[in-house]
C-alpha cells in the first residue's frame, strides 16, 4: 500500500514569536517498491516531512496515509502508532548517537522488545538484522556499542531499525560525515536492504551525484514546498531553478552539457555517471573503437572480488581499488 | 520538549528589553523581597496589574507569563492544600468535617500564599523573557565584580555560567531528536506509571548524557586550541551603561514598592476599607 500525502502543512512553535513554517501544502504519493530520493537545501523541510510518515510530529493541517493508517489533525480515532512504527523504519541523521544499551545485541533488540516480542525471539531477530547489515553478531554482539568503529556503529544503529523488517525504510542523510568509501558501503547496504527486507526506500540526501546513482525518483523540496517531482531526466533540464534552490545538477549532466556545447551530443537519458559512461562508450562504438561491455562503474573494485551487493563486510573491507573504473577496453 | 516556556527569552524589541540588565536583576531581587511584604488582596491585585503593565510595555503576551506557572502547578496545589489544613494561627470559626478542619483564616492564608508563589514565579520569568542569556551573565559578572577583591574568580564563574546556559538549547534539541529516534523504534514514553516512565526515559537520557560529555570535550578542546583563558582582563563587545529609560524604570519601580509598603505599614491593608465600603454599599 502506498504513502499518500494530501495538503500537508506544518509550522514549528505555532502561535509564538518563534513560529516557523516548515511545510507548506505538500501533496504526493509514493508507491510500493519505489526508491525515492528527497533533495533540498538545509531547512527546506525534508526532515520535518519524513517525521510525519512515522507519526513523530502531529499533523497540523492536511492528511498522511501510510499503508492504510490515516494520520490527521483530529484526535480521534487514535491511529495505531505501534503498527505504524513497525511499518515505517526511520533511520535518523547520525543514528549512532541513539545507541544506549550496554551491548549491541540488547540495543538492536530494543525495537522488537517494545513491540512485545520475548527476549530470545527479539535477540534472534537482532542477530539476523546484524548479519543483514554486514556485522557478525558473534563478534560484535556482546560488545558495548561504544567499542565499535564509526562505520560499525552506524551499521549497528541501522540494524536497530530494520530489525522489525519495516516495509518502508526512511533514511535521513545516511551518509553524512562518512568518507567516500564509507558512503559507498552504506549506499550498497541500503540497496541490499531494499532487496531483502524493505521494498520501499526513501532517502534524504544532499549529494546529487550520490542519489542519482540509486534512486528511481527524485522529489525536490524548496521552502517547505515540493518544488519538483518529475522524472529525473526532465528534472535536470531545470538546472537554473535547481541552482536557485541551492542544488547542483549531477556532474554527469553538467559534463554532458559541456560536451554538447562542444558539438558532441550524447543524447538523452543521462542522469548519473553510469548512464553518462554508457552513452560515451556508445559514441565510441559508433566511431568503430573497440569497447568492452559495460554494466556500471565499479567505483571501489568490489565486483571484481566476486562479492557484489550480497557480500559480507570483511570481503568489502579487504578490497582495494585494483581494477576500479576499468571501463575502457584494453584497446584504448 | 520545546514547549518549555519557563525562562525562555522572548525575542522582541521593547523598552524593557533594552533596560540595563544589571538594573533588571536588581529589580527582580527587590521584587522578590517586596513580595514578602504584600499584606492584602489589594496588594496582590496591585502586583498583578504591575506585572501585566510590564508585559504590555515589554510586548510579551501575558499568556506566556501565565504559562510559566504550568510547570509548577502541582507544587502550588500541594502547598495550598497543606496551608489550608495545617493552618496553626488563631481562628474565629472552625468548620470540621471528618479529620479536616477549615477556618476563614486558613482559607485567607492559603489563598495569599498561593498568590504570592504565583506572582513570584511570574515576576521572575519577566526577567528571563526580556533578557538574553549572554546579557544575564555579563550583568551578573558586572554585579559581582567586587567579589574579585576577596579572590573569588568571578570571570571564570561567569564563563562557566554562560557556557552552561548556551548548552541548554542544544541539549533540548538533542533530547528531542533522540526521543524521536527511540519512539520510531517503538519506545513508549507516554503511558504507564511514574516508575515505568522513568525507566522508559533511559534510552533517551543515556545518549543525551554521552552527547553532552562529547560536546563539552569538543568545546574544551576548541577553547584550548585558541589558548582561551577566562582570567585575563578583557573588554566587552557590548558595554553596559545607564540611560534615561533606566532612571524612568527606577522611579516607576520605586513607586510600586512604596505603595506596597504603605499598604502594609500605614494603611494596614486596604482590604478592610474595601470590605467596609462594600458592606456600606449593600446596606
Ligand atoms: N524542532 C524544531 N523547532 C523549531 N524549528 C525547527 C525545528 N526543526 C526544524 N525547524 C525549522 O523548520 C525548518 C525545516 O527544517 P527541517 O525539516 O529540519 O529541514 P531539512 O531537514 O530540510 O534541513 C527549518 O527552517 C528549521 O529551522
Ligand atoms: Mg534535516
Amino acid at each position: 500500500m502506498p504513502i499518500v500525502v494530501k495538503g500537508l502543512s506544518f509550522a514549528y512553535g505555532k502561535g509564538t514569536p518563534f513560529e516557523k513554517k516548515a511545510l507548506d501544502n505538500i501533496s504526493l504519493t509514493i508507491n510500493d517498491g519505489e526508491f525515492v530520493g528527497i533533495m533540498g537545501h538545509t531547512g527546506s523541510g525534508k526532515s520535518t516531512f519524513i517525521q510525519h510518515l512515522n507519526g513523530l510530529v502531529k499533523v497540523q493541517e492536511g492528511e498522511v496515509e501510510v499503508n492504510g493508517i490515516k494520520l490527521t489533525s483530529a484526535k480521534r480515532p487514535k491511529p495505531d502508532y505501534k503498527k505504524l512504527r513497525a511499518t515505517v523504519g526511520m533511520v535518523f541523521q547520525y543514528p549512532e548517537y541513539q545507541l544506549f544499551d550496554d551491548t549491541v545485541i540488547k540495543d538492536v533488540s530494543f525495537g522488537p522488545k517494545n513491540m512485545g516480542y520475548k527476549r530470545e525471539e527479539a535477540e534472534e531477530m537482532a542477530r539476523r538484522a546484524l548479519r543483514l547489515v554486514g556485522l557478525d553478531p558473534d563478534e560484535v554482539g556482546e560488545k558495548a556499542p561504544f567499542e565499535l568503529s564509526g562505520g560499525q556503529k552506524r551499521r549497528a544503529a541501522i540494524a536497530g531499525v530494520i530489525v522489525m523488517k519495516p516495509q518502508i525504510l526512511v533514511l535521513d542523510e545516511p551518509t553524512a560525515g562518512l568518507d567516500p568509501y564509507g558512503k559507498e558501503q552504506i549506499l550498497n547496504l541500503i540497496l541490499r536492504l531494499k532487496k531483502e527486507c524493505s521494498p520501499t526506500v526513501i532517502v534524504i540526501s544532499h549529494d546529487m551525484d550520490e542519489i542519482t546513482r540509486y534512486a528511481s525518483r527524485l522529489i525536490v523540496f524548496g521552502e517547505g514546498k515540493v518544488a519538483f517531482d518529475m522524472p529525473m531526466e526532465q528534472l535536470f533540464e531545470h538546472g537554473r531553478e535547481l541552482e536557485e534552490l541551492g542544488l547542483e545538477t549531477p556532474t554527469a549532466v553538467r559534463l554532458a552539457a559541456a560536451l554538447k556545447a562542444r558539438g558532441i551530443d550524447l543524447g538523452g537519458g543521462i542522469v548519473n555517471m553510469d548512464t553518462f559512461t554508457a552513452a560515451v562508450l556508445k559514441k565510441f562504438a559508433e566511431k568503430g573503437a573497440p569497447v568492452k561491455e559495460f554494466s556500471g562503474i565499479d567505483w571501489f573494485g568490489e565486483r571484481a572480488e566476486g562479492g557484489g551487493q550480497g557480500a559480507a563486510a570483511p570481503a568489502q573491507e579487504a578490497a582495494d581499488d585494483n581494477g576500479a573504473a576499468d571501463i575502457f577496453g584494453e584497446g584504448l | 520538549m520545546r514547549d518549555v516556556a519557563f525562562g525562555q527569552y522572548y525575542p522582541v524589541s521593547s523598552p524593557v528589553h533594552r533596560l540595563d540588565p544589571r538594573l533588571k536583576i536588581i529589580f527582580t531581587v527587590l521584587y522578590i523581597v517586596t513580595m514578602f511584604f504584600v499584606a492584602s488582596y489589594f496588594g496582590y491585585a496591585l502586583v498583578l496589574i504591575f506585572l501585566l503593565s510590564v508585559c504590555g510595555v515589554a510586548h510579551v503576551p501575558p499568556k506566556a507569563m501565565f504559562k510559566s506557572i504550568k510547570g509548577v502547578i502541582i507544587l502550588l496545589m500541594i502547598t495550598a492544600v497543606l496551608n489550608l489544613f495545617f493552618y496553626a494561627g488563631e481562628t474565629s470559626v472552625e468548620w470540621t468535617w471528618w479529620i479536616f478542619t477549615v477556618s476563614p483564616e486558613a482559607i485567607d492564608f492559603a489563598l495569599k500564599m498561593m498568590f504570592r508563589l504565583i506572582l513570584l514565579i511570574m515576576g521572575t520569568t519577566i526577567l528571563t523573557f526580556t533578557t538574553g542569556t549572554s546579557e544575564l551573565t555579563d550583568a551578573i559578572e558586572s554585579l559581582f565584580k567586587p567579589l574579585n577583591l576577596i579572590k573569588i574568580p568571578v570571570r571564570d564563574i561567569a564563563l562557566i555560567m554562560s557556557i552552561a546556559l548556551r548548552f541548554i538549547p542544544g541539549l533540548i534539541e538533542e533530547t528531542d531528536k533522540i526521543m524521536m529516534a527511540q519512539k520510531a523504534r517503538g519506545a513508549d514514553m507516554e503511558s504507564g506509571n511514574v516508575f515505568k516512565r522513568i525507566k522508559a526515559m533511559l534510552p533517551v537520557i543515556i545518549p543525551v548524557f554521552v552527547s553532552a560529555f562529547r560536546k563539552a570535550d569538543e568545546l574544551a578542546d576548541a577553547l584550548d586550541a585558541r589558548c582561551y583563558q577566562a582570567s585575563p582582563k578583557r573588554t566587552k563587545m557590548k558595554k553596559m551603561s545607564f540611560a534615561w529609560r533606566d532612571l524612568v524604570a527606577f522611579l516607576i519601580f520605586a513607586a510600586f514598592v512604596t505603595i506596597i509598603f504603605l499598604d502594609k505599614y500605614l494603611w494596614g491593608g486596604l482590604d478592610k476599607y474595601i470590605v467596609e465600603a462594600f458592606n456600606a454599599l449593600i446596606g
